[in-house]
C-alpha cells in the first residue's frame, strides 16, 4: 500500500494542480486578447484617406483587431498630435499608426511612445533612435522615387519645349517638415534638373495653403503647378477651377476621388498614385502580428505607386486602388 | 630507420590500444549509465498486485477512452462536415436563386426599355427620355444609369441626365464591344467603375453593365445601337456579403465564366497579391462538389452556375472549417480530461483494491505464520475461488504442521520418558540390594576376589548405564554391559545356567541404543532359565551379527536364523528382512542381536502379545526391572524407525528367541550426534520416500 501511495501521489498531485490551473483560467475568462489600434492622421475624414482607411478596415477584420480611427482636423503641431496619441494610449490603445506632422527633433517623443506601445509611421519616416526591440517602423512609398516620378511626367510632357524657354513652375510642396515631402521635393528637382525650370513660387502646406497659392500665383503666375501630396493637389485644382485657368498644367501625387474627377475631366494631366490601401492594410497587419507576438520585430515596408492619367484611369489595376469603396 | 619504423609501429600499436581502451571505457560508461537509468525507472514501476492492476486498468481505460474519443471526434467531424456541406449547398442554392431573380429583373428592365420604348420609337421624331427616366426612377435603387447609344457611340439618351465625358471612346469600352460580338445575347460585364458620365460630386460608382444590341429606327431607317443598363454593383456585393458571414474560414465568391472575379470577400488582398485564389480553375469545374489542394491546404469546392450570365457561384470550404475549434475551449477540455483521469484513477483504485484485498489478507496471514503467532483458523479464507482454495490449503497445511510438531513433541517426550525408565531400571532397588547382598556375603565369606569381581562388574554395569548421559553407545559397550549383567546374575544364580556371547568382531564398532540387551537377558533369566534345575542345563546364547545391504546369500543360507518355518513352508527368513538400503549411506546394513534361551518358553498367545503396549506394561513385575521388552521395542522404533525393533519367537518348553533388529550405523561422533538428536529417523523417512517416488 505504501508503494501505491508513492506511485500515485505525484500523479494525483499533478492532476489536481492542472485542474486548479484550468479552473483559475476558466474563471478569469477565456476570451482571446482583443487588441485595439488607434490611427491618428491629419484631417482624417478627407477623401485622401479613403483608400487608406479601407485598407485599415480590411486588415482589422482579417486580424480581429479593434480599429480606433481617430477623427481629426488639420494637425500642424507635434505636441497636439503627441497629446492625442498619449490620450489614446491611456484609453487602452495597444498600438498606434500615425502620420507625424514633424519628422525632425522628435526622437525622444518617438522613444517615449514606442516604449509603451508599438508604432507604425505612415506616409513619411521620422527621426528616431536605434530601435533595438523593433517597436516602431515605417510603411510608406519611396518618396524620393515619387518625387522623381512627378518630375519624369513633367519631363515627358514638356520634352518638346525649347531648352532656352524656361518653364514657370509653382510648387505646392506639402508639409516640408516631413522627411517624406523633403524627399519628394528633392526627387522632383533631381528628375527635372535638365529641364529649364523656374520655380516662381513655392507654397508649403499650412492652414492657409489655398490663400497662399492664390496670392503667390497672382503675383507670379505659373504655367505648371506641381503638387507633392494629395492635399496640395486638391488645393491647386480648387484654385485652378475657381480662377478658370485652363492653361495651367497640374502634376503631382494624390489618390482622392476628387483628383480622379479632375484627371477624368482633364484638369490634371497625370498623377502619381500611391497604393494607400496597401499602406493601411500592411501597417495594421504588421502591428497586429507584433501585438500577438511581442518578441517579433516591426520592419519598414515600402508601398508601390503608379502613374495614372486620363488614359489609364479606369484600368483594372488602377480602379481597384482608386475606388476601393463600393457605394 | 628500422628504429624509427619500429617506433612508429609501436606508436601505432599503442595508439590502437589507446583507442580500444577508450572505446571499452566509453562502452562501460554507457552501460553504467543505462543500468542507472533502468534502476531509477524500476523504482517507479509497480511492484504490488494492486498497483500493477491499477496501472494496467488506468492505462487500458485511458487508452480506450482516447480511442473512443478520437472515433467519436472523427464521426462527429465527418457528420459536421457533411452537415456543413449540405448547409452551404442550401445557402448557395438560395443565393443563386436570389441572384438570378435580380439579374432577371435587370434583364426585364432592359427588355422593357427595348421592347416597350425603343422599338416603338422613331428617334428622329420621338424622344425616349421620359420613358427612360420613368423606368430609371422605378429602379434607381438598383441602377446607376440607363443609356442608349448609336452604333458609332453617340449618346441617344441617358438617365439620369448627364453629359458624356469628353474625349471618351464609347465604342472601345468592353460592354460596347461585347454587345456587338454576340448581338442576339444580353451581356453582363464584370464589375467596373462607370466611365461614361462625369459626376460633379466627384462620385464614381462600381457597376455591372448589362448591354445588348438594339434595333433603332431613325426616320424610318433601321440601325443598330446599344442599350446599356448599368446595375449598381453594391446590390450584388451586399447580397454576397450576407452569405459570407462564416468565421470558420469558408467563403463564397462569384466569377464570370472565364474565372474573372466578380465578387470575392478578400478581393483587395487578391489584387495586392497578399493572398491567392484558384478562381480560374474553379470556374471551369462542373457544377457540384470537388476536392482540391490549393496553397498546401485541402479544401472542398462547391460550384453552382447562374443562369443567363454564365457566372459561377463558388463556395470554398477549407478542411480546417470542419475541425472543431477547441482553442477557445482548451482549458475546459483539459479540465474535463484531468477530472476524468482523476475519477478513473479513483475508480480503478477501488476495483484493484477489491481484487487484491483477498490476496493481501492471505499474504498477511502468511506473514503472521512466519512470525509463528497464528492458528490455522486465523488464516484468511475468502475472495475468489482460487484465493479461497489457497487459504484452505494453507490452513490445512498449517494444521498439519502444528499436528506434526505436536507429534514430534510427544515422541520426544516419550523417548525421554522411556529412556528415563530404562535408566531408572538400572538402579532398581531389588537388583541393587541383591547384588550388594551378594557382595556382602562374599566379603563376609572372605571371598574377596569374587567380591572385587562383583564390584567391578557392578561398577562397569552402572558406568555403561549412565554413559555420561548419552543414549547412543557402541555395540561393544552394550555387549559389555550385558556381560557385566550376566556375570552378576550368574553369581546370584550360582551358575545354574550357561551364558554364551557370540559377537562378531565387526559388529562391535557399530552404534546402538544403550540398555536394550540387558532387559531381554533379564527376561530370559526370569522367565526362561532362572528357575530351571541345574541338571536341565539352562543356557542363554547371545549372538550379534552384521548383515550388509544386498547380502542375500547371507540371508538365504539361514546361517543366523532359527530354523522356524512359517505355515506356508517357507523359512522364517521373511520375518526378518534386510532393511532398505540407506541411500544416505549412514547405515551400512542391519545388525541382529539374538538372545536365545532354552527355558520354559511362552504359549503362542502370550508370545504374540508380548510386545503390545498394554500387555507389556501390565505384565506383573515379579523379578525384573519393570521396563521390559515393550520399552526396548518402543525405544528402538522411536530411534531408528518402524521397520526396526524386537522380534519374539517362543515355544513352550523349548525356549525363547528374541531378536533385536537395528540398522548398522557405524559409531562415530557424527553418527552419535545424529542418533542422539533423533534426526536419523527423519532422514531415513526422507530417503525412503524418495526411493519409492523414483520407483
Amino acid at each position: 500500500m505504501n508503494e501505491d501511495k508513492e506511485f500515485l501521489r505525484p500523479i494525483v498531485v499533478a492532476t489536481l494542480i492542472v485542474i486548479m490551473f484550468c479552473l483559475v483560467m476558466l474563471t478569469k475568462g477565456i476570451n482571446p486578447e482583443n487588441y485595439k489600434i488607434s490611427v491618428i492622421v491629419s484631417n482624417s475624414s478627407e477623401g485622401r484617406w479613403v483608400p487608406f482607411k479601407a485598407g485599415l478596415e480590411q486588415a482589422a477584420k482579417d486580424n480581429g483587431i479593434e480599429l480606433d480611427y481617430v477623427y481629426t482636423d488639420y494637425i500642424d503641431n507635434i505636441q497636439e498630435e503627441v497629446s492625442l496619441i498619449n490620450s489614446r494610449i491611456s484609453q487602452g490603445a495597444d498600438g498606434v499608426i500615425a502620420e507625424f506632422c514633424l519628422s525632425e527633433g522628435i526622437h525622444e517623443i518617438v522613444s517615449s511612445i514606442s516604449a509603451r506601445v508599438p508604432v507604425e509611421f505612415v506616409v513619411t519616416t521620422v527621426e528616431a533612435d536605434a530601435d533595438v526591440r523593433g517597436n516602431h517602423a515605417t510603411v510608406a512609398p519611396d518618396n524620393y522615387a515619387v518625387g522623381r516620378a512627378i518630375g519624369n511626367e513633367l519631363v515627358i510632357d514638356l520634352k518638346n519645349r525649347s531648352e532656352e524657354e524656361s518653364i514657370k513652375v509653382g510648387m505646392v510642396s506639402g508639409n516640408q517638415k516631413q522627411f517624406g515631402m523633403q524627399q519628394r521635393l528633392k526627387g522632383f528637382m533631381d528628375a527635372t534638373e535638365n529641364l529649364n525650370l523656374e520655380i516662381v513660387w513655392n507654397v508649403s502646406e499650412s492652414r492657409y495653403t489655398d490663400e497662399d497659392i492664390e496670392k503667390s500665383d497672382a503675383k507670379n503666375p505659373a504655367e505648371v503647378i506641381v503638387c507633392l501630396d494629395n492635399d496640395s493637389m486638391e488645393k491647386a485644382v480648387d484654385y485652378c477651377s475657381k480662377a478658370n485657368t485652363e492653361n495651367k498644367s497640374i502634376y503631382g501625387s494624390g489618390c482622392s476621388e476628387k483628383l480622379v474627377y479632375y484627371i477624368d475631366s482633364g484638369m490634371i494631366d497625370s498623377m502619381i498614385l500611391t497604393n494607400d490601401f496597401s499602406m493601411g492594410y500592411q501597417s495594421l497587419s504588421d502591428l497586429a502580428l507584433k501585438l500577438q507576438n511581442r518578441t517579433s520585430v516591426l520592419e519598414d515596408r515600402e508601398i508601390s505607386f503608379s502613374v495614372v492619367n486620363k488614359d489609364n484611369l479606369f484600368g483594372e489595376d488602377n480602379q481597384q486602388i482608386l475606388f476601393p469603396i463600393v457605394r | 630507420m628500422d628504429d624509427l619504423e619500429a617506433k612508429k609501429k609501436l606508436n601505432n600499436v599503442s595508439g590502437v590500444e589507446n583507442i580500444e581502451k577508450a572505446r571499452d571505457k566509453g562502452e562501460e560508461l554507457l552501460n553504467r549509465r543505462v543500468s542507472e537509468v533502468n534502476d531509477k525507472l524500476r523504482k517507479y514501476m509497480p511492484h504490488t498486485i494492486q498497483s500493477t492492476i491499477l496501472v494496467a486498468f488506468t492505462v487500458v481505460s485511458f487508452t480506450l477512452l482516447l480511442i473512443l474519443g478520437l472515433m467519436l471526434y472523427t464521426l462527429f467531424a465527418r457528420r459536421m462536415r457533411n452537415g456543413t456541406i449540405e448547409a452551404t449547398q442550401q445557402i448557395m442554392e438560395q443565393s443563386v436563386v436570389n441572384l438570378e431573380d435580380y439579374l432577371v429583373s435587370m434583364r426585364r428592365i432592359s427588355d422593357a426599355m427595348y421592347y416597350d420604348v425603343i422599338k416603338n420609337a422613331d428617334l428622329e421624331r420621338d424622344s425616349v427620355d421620359n420613358e427612360m427616366n420613368i423606368i430609371y426612377e422605378a429602379h434607381k435603387d438598383n441602377l446607376v444609369s440607363l443609356s442608349l447609344f448609336m452604333q458609332d457611340g453617340t449618346l441617344v439618351s441617358a438617365s439620369p441626365i448627364s453629359s458624356l465625358k469628353s474625349d471618351l471612346r464609347v465604342t472601345d469600352q468592353k460592354w460596347f464591344t461585347s454587345a456587338f460580338e454576340k448581338m442576339e445575347n444580353l451581356h453582363f460585364s464584370t464589375p467596373h467603375v462607370e466611365n461614361l458620365f462625369l459626376d460633379p460630386a466627384f462620385k464614381y460608382s462600381w457597376v455591372i453593365s448589362l448591354s445588348r444590341v438594339v434595333e433603332l429606327t431613325e426616320n424610318g431607317s433601321p440601325s443598330l445601337g446599344v442599350l446599356l443598363v448599368d446595375m449598381n454593383y453594391s446590390t450584388i456585393k451586399q447580397m454576397m456579403e450576407r452569405i459570407n458571414t462564416d468565421s470558420t474560414g469558408q467563403y463564397i465568391y462569384l466569377t464570370d465564366s472565364s474565372g474573372n472575379i466578380i465578387y470575392h470577400p478578400k478581393q483587395m488582398q487578391i489584387n495586392y497579391e497578399i493572398i491567392k485564389e484558384n478562381n480560374i480553375n474553379n470556374a471551369h469545374y462542373a457544377d457540384g462538389i470537388h476536392d482540391e489542394v490549393f496553397g498546401g491546404e485541402k479544401r472542398q469546392v462547391i460550384v453552382d452556375s447562374i443562369s443567363y450570365t454564365g457566372w459561377k457561384m463558388i463556395a470554398v470550404l477549407p478542411e480546417k472549417a470542419y475541425q472543431i475549434d477547441i482553442s477557445n475551449m482548451r482549458f475546459l477540455v483539459i479540465l474535463l480530461i484531468a477530472c476524468g483521469f482523476l475519477i478513473m484513477i479513483f475508480i480503478n483504485k477501488m476495483i484493484s483494491s477489491r481484487i487484491s484485498r483477498p490476496l493481501n489478507l492471505l499474504n498477511k496471514s502468511i506473514r503472521n505464520m512466519e512470525n509463528g503467532d497464528i492458528y490455522p483458523e486465523d488464516i484468511y479464507v475468502g475472495g475468489t475461488r482460487e484465493v479461497e482454495h489457497l487459504g484452505k490449503t494453507l490452513r490445512h497445511s498449517l494444521g498439519r504442521i502444528n499436528q506434526l510438531m505436536d507429534d514430534i513433541v510427544i515422541e520426544q517426550e516419550e523417548k525421554r520418558k522411556t529412556e528415563m525408565d530404562a535408566l531408572q531400571s538400572q538402579i532398581n532397588p531389588h537388583f541393587l540390594y541383591n547384588t550388594l547382598d551378594s557382595i556382602v556375603w562374599m566379603i563376609e565369606g572372605e571371598k574377596n576376589k569374587d567380591a572385587v569381581f562383583m564390584v567391578t562388574q557392578l561398577a562397569s554395569l552402572f558406568r555403561i548405564s549412565l554413559s555420561r548421559g548419552k543414549n547412543i553407545i557402541p555395540v561393544e559397550q552394550e555387549m559389555r554391559h550385558a556381560e557385566n549383567y550376566m556375570n552378576i546374575q550368574k553369581v546370584r544364580y550360582k551358575n545354574n545356567f550357561k551364558v554364551t556371547f557370540d559377537v562378531q568382531e565387526e559388529v562391535k564398532a557399530f552404534a546402538t541404543i544403550k540398555l536394550i540387551v540387558q532387559p531381554i537377558l533379564e527376561n530370559a533369566i526370569y522367565y526362561g532359565v532362572g528357575d530351571m534345575d541345574p541338571d536341565d542345563e539352562g543356557e542363554i546364547i547371545i549372538t550379534a551379527r552384521f548383515v550388509p545391504y544386498g547380502d542375500e546369500t547371507y540371508l538365504s543360507n539361514g546361517d543366523y536364523n532359527t530354523s522356524k518355518k512359517t505355515d506356508d513352508g517357507k523359512n522364517g527368513l521373511n520375518t526378518v528382512t534386510s532393511a532398505e538400503m540407506d541411500e544416505n549411506n549412514i547405515s551400512l546394513g542391519d545388525i541382529y542381536i539374538e538372545v536365545k534361551d532354552n527355558g520354559f518358553g511362552m504359549p503362542p498367545e502370550v508370545c504374540e502379545n508380548l510386545l503390545n503396549d498394554s500387555e507389556g506394561t501390565k505384565r506383573p513385575q515379579k523379578h525384573g526391572s519393570g521396563v521390559g521388552l515393550v520399552n526396548v521395542h518402543r525405544r528402538i522404533k522411536l530411534r531408528f524407525g518402524e521397520q526396526y525393533g524386537l522380534k519374539v519367537e517362543s515355544e513352550p518348553d523349548e525356549g525363547t528367541c528374541i531378536t533385536i533388529h537395528i540398522p548398522a550405523v557405524p559409531f562415530n561422533e557424527e553418527n552419535q550426534k545424529l542418533l542422539e538428536s533423533g534426526h536419523y529417523k527423519s532422514l531415513r523417512n526422507k530417503s525412503t520416500h524418495a526411493a519409492s517416488s523414483d520407483s
